[in-house]
């Protein structure tokens, strides 16, 4: 059978069946079909249509955090997309809670805090580029007490996970499919990886297990930029991200002029090559970074 | 069901493997100068194009663009880009590094030994230039064969390698005939095989093979190449180069020297037509500076390889001005054009990873565009593009007027191209606030050993 995509570092084949922790991409990759199943699923899919948006967006999410977004249960989205493949949905796959991150109750810090900034993503999404980088910018411009306010035509839910980390809280509220508006709160309250707290060998190059298990805390794609700005994105990125986390970098060849930074700054990183024209950079920051600088 | 492949880990990727900056920047700092010199004496030295081929002066004039510009441009680029476009280290970087002075000293004993025939000078420098190039091309061979890379710009880059020590060794064997005779009657077909060895054999397919990768790289259009187009104009431009290269040495055969003056011409305008695709079909759409330069390269090697076929259809003698088109195009119009374009993104970039690439993230970051002059790169290109033409033209009519305008002209492009590279030279140097960033950077790696050593022992 013939190999045609992966999921983190595994080769995924046609004829396997979709499970929650396949990207949106592996999956219209192997099943360009299954376009029309999401759209129909909810028109918060309808933007996957968009060739720019789709390239970008459908790399950095999963089918379970799409349910999350589209606020549909995991469960019944995959066993939706299987059938439509022709495929026996698994059985041994996470419980399907509906991917609604938000809080039950709106928070009382939602009426209260001063909004330091407002940002409104959904140009950028229109355009095909990545929020990641402005998102981050702003929410280091935020004093602690403070909020900023994040408008998006969907839910970010990867989001939720890397902010959380550096001592924001969240609220979301959608007033229409394409409009959410979420309140990011700086509660002060850092937290750091248990995950990646006990890492040994901050230089030491990440093995082929350690591939297996690791759960990028953001993934960010740099295939559609030109030389140094994938470099540029990627310094970025990992100045945003907290201490212990991991970066898992989409490019479409090895980054050879970002290695010796990353190895000057003790980065535990390596390369895969999926395909000709299709990279993986998995990076890891150490424990202890922010705190040394 | 075949068991899934695992995709390739590549492991162990470090600074090691990154190319030394310093290599590159000291062969394209002597290639700058070389520009600088033919600025300085364009005007006077142009009309020289008129004289016959083998003239001292024009000699020397041909080797100052060849030997002053083009190889040590193309040397330093290699020993940057091979192992980019190879993602393989470079082999013996020390070699390198050491090649550059024993270049250095004999491009600045051949030069003048040329114009004033000064045997021992062109005997020694011919030998050093020898030995370095000789160096440059086992550690691109070397490097070469450990890399992963089997595609078709590999290939065209073993070409060009494969076609550099024949062309050196007989440009050695030309200069030491200077002054002792000894190769008699075959002075001239082994010029001839000479030049197309280092023109179509050496510099042809490296060009057109890196170009393949840094075009597709910096426009977006990788995935856009024709491969199948890429392998047949290496085809027809090897084929055609090497029967030529031969028939010059051996044959002297007019219908051969047609077929392989057409196979040239193919191959040069299936780069042509591969590139115009890349540049159509690209995904960043900006007009990048590079874009109008490498489009004139490519279109002054079509021109080159039609003065080529055109002279042997017409069976031209040894004296006809045909071949000095086709060999000034072929230098002046498709190489040093093709260098000031990919420079621009080339040397840009190496500058802005010596400077800036350590602050990356952490503060803001000028991009490429900004290390230069737009409007300048622009106004430089049209003033070359019109004193390539102009020239060319004078050439052709014999009018030292039109030559003489080129040469101006050219000086003219050539300083607006120049004024950018010390534009972009001036960022190579980094700020107090970079210097402290690093120190902090490299304090970070050793305080969070230090650290996780202490969690290791249990404090």
């Amino acid at each position: 059978m013939r190999l045609i995509s992966r999921k983190k570092g595994t080769a995924v084949e046609a004829g396997q069946p979709i499970t929650s922790e396949w990207k949106i991409s592996d999956v219209l990759k192997v099943y360009p079909d299954l376009l029309d199943t999401l759209v129909e699923t909810t028109p918060a899919f309808e933007k996957l249509r968009n060739p720019a948006l789709r390239r970008v967006q459908s790399r950095l999410i999963t089918v379970g955090q799409a349910a999350g977004i589209a606020g549909v249960d995991s469960r019944s989205l995959l066993k939706r997309l299987n059938r439509a493949a022709g495929l026996e949905a698994p059985d041994t796959d996470e419980p399907g809670a509906p991917g609604k991150v938000a809080a039950v109750e709106r928070p009382d810090w939602v009426e209260r805090v001063a909004i330091a900034q407002e940002l409104d993503v959904r140009p950028l999404q229109e355009r095909g580029e990545e929020p990641f980088s402005a998102i981050m910018e702003v929410s280091r411009q935020v004093p602690e007490g403070q909020a900023f306010l994040l408008l998006n035509n969907f839910e970010p839910v990867p989001l939720y996970d890397v902010l959380g980390m550096r001592g924001f809280e969240h609220w979301t509220e959608s007033d229409a499919p394409n409009e959410w508006r979420i309140w990011f709160y700086n509660s002060g309250k850092k937290l750091t990886s248990h995950a990646n707290a006990h890492q040994k060998q901050p230089s030491a190059p990440v093995t082929e297990t350690e591939w297996g298990k690791a759960d990028a805390s953001v993934t960010i794609d740099v295939s559609e930029l030109v030389p140094p700005e994938p470099l540029i994105k990627i310094m970025e990125a990992l100045e945003d991200l907290p201490d212990g986390s991991s970066l898992l970098v989409h490019h479409v060849r090895r980054p050879m002029h970002l290695y010796p930074q990353l190895d000057a700054m003790g980065y535990r990183h390596d390369t895969r090559e999926l395909a000709p024209d299709q990279i993986e950079v998995f990076i890891q920051k150490p424990p202890f970074a922010e705190s040394v600088s | 069901m075949k068991p899934a492949a695992m995709p390739r880990p590549t492991g162990g990727i470090s600074s090691a493997h990154a190319p030394d900056l310093d290599i590159p920047a000291r062969f394209m700092a002597l290639a700058m100068l070389g520009m600088l010199l033919t600025a300085i004496i364009g005007v006077v030295a142009y009309p020289l194009l008129l004289e016959s081929f083998y003239a001292p002066k024009l000699l020397a004039f041909v080797h100052l663009h060849t030997l002053g510009i083009v190889a040590p441009l193309v040397v330093g680029a290699s020993y940057q880009l091979v192992p980019v476009v190879l993602q393989e280290p470079l082999a013996a970087p020390r070699a390198a590094r050491f090649s550059f002075w024993i270049y250095l000293i004999g491009v600045v004993l051949f030069l003048p030994s040329l114009v004033g025939t000064w045997q021992i000078g062109l005997g020694v420098g011919g030998t050093l230039l020898f030995t370095a190039l000789i160096v440059y091309a086992t550690i691109v061979w070397l490097t070469l064969a450990s890399a992963p890379e089997r595609g078709v710009i590999r290939w065209h880059i073993a070409a060009a390698v494969i076609g550099l020590p024949l062309g050196v060794a007989a440009g050695l064997l030309l200069a030491l005939n200077k002054t002792t005779g000894f190769l008699e009657g075959h002075t001239l077909s082994l010029l001839a095989t000479h030049a197309t060895l280092m023109i179509l054999c050496w510099i042809t397919p490296l060009l057109f093979g890196v170009a393949y990768r840094l075009v597709g790289m910096f426009t977006l259009s990788e995935d856009r190449l024709w491969h199948g187009v890429a392998w047949t104009e290496l085809g027809f431009t090897l084929s055609g180069s090497w029967v030529l290269a031969a028939s010059f040495l051996l044959y002297h055969s007019r219908p051969v020297f047609i077929t392989a003056s057409a196979l040239v011409l193919i191959g040069q305008a299936l780069f042509f037509v591969q590139l115009a695709h890349m540049y159509h079909a690209r995904r960043r759409r900006q007009i990048d500076v590079h874009i109008p330069f490498a489009m004139t390269a490519a279109g002054s090697g079509v021109l080159a390889g039609l003065a080529l076929f055109i002279g042997f259809v017409r069976g031209d003698g040894a004296a006809s001005e045909l071949w000095v088109v086709a060999v000034w195009l072929a230098i002046a119009g498709m190489m040093i054009t093709a260098i000031q374009g990919f420079f621009y993104k080339i040397a840009t970039f190496l500058v802005w990873l010596n400077r800036y690439a350590p602050v990356a993230g952490r503060q803001r970051v000028p991009r490429l565009e900004e290390l230069y002059n737009l409007r300048v790169a622009r106004v430089g290109w049209a003033c070359w593009l019109t004193a390539l033409l102009i020239s060319a033209t004078g050439i052709l009519v014999g009018v030292d007027l039109l030559v003489s305008a080129g040469g101006l002209l050219a000086a003219g492009g050539i300083g607006c191209f120049l004024s950018n590279v010390v534009r972009i030279a001036r960022h190579w140097q980094s700020g107090p606030f970079d210097r402290v960033i690093g120190r902090v950077r490299r304090s970070r790696q050793a305080a969070v050993g230090e650290r996780v050593g202490h969690v290791i022992a249990g404090e």
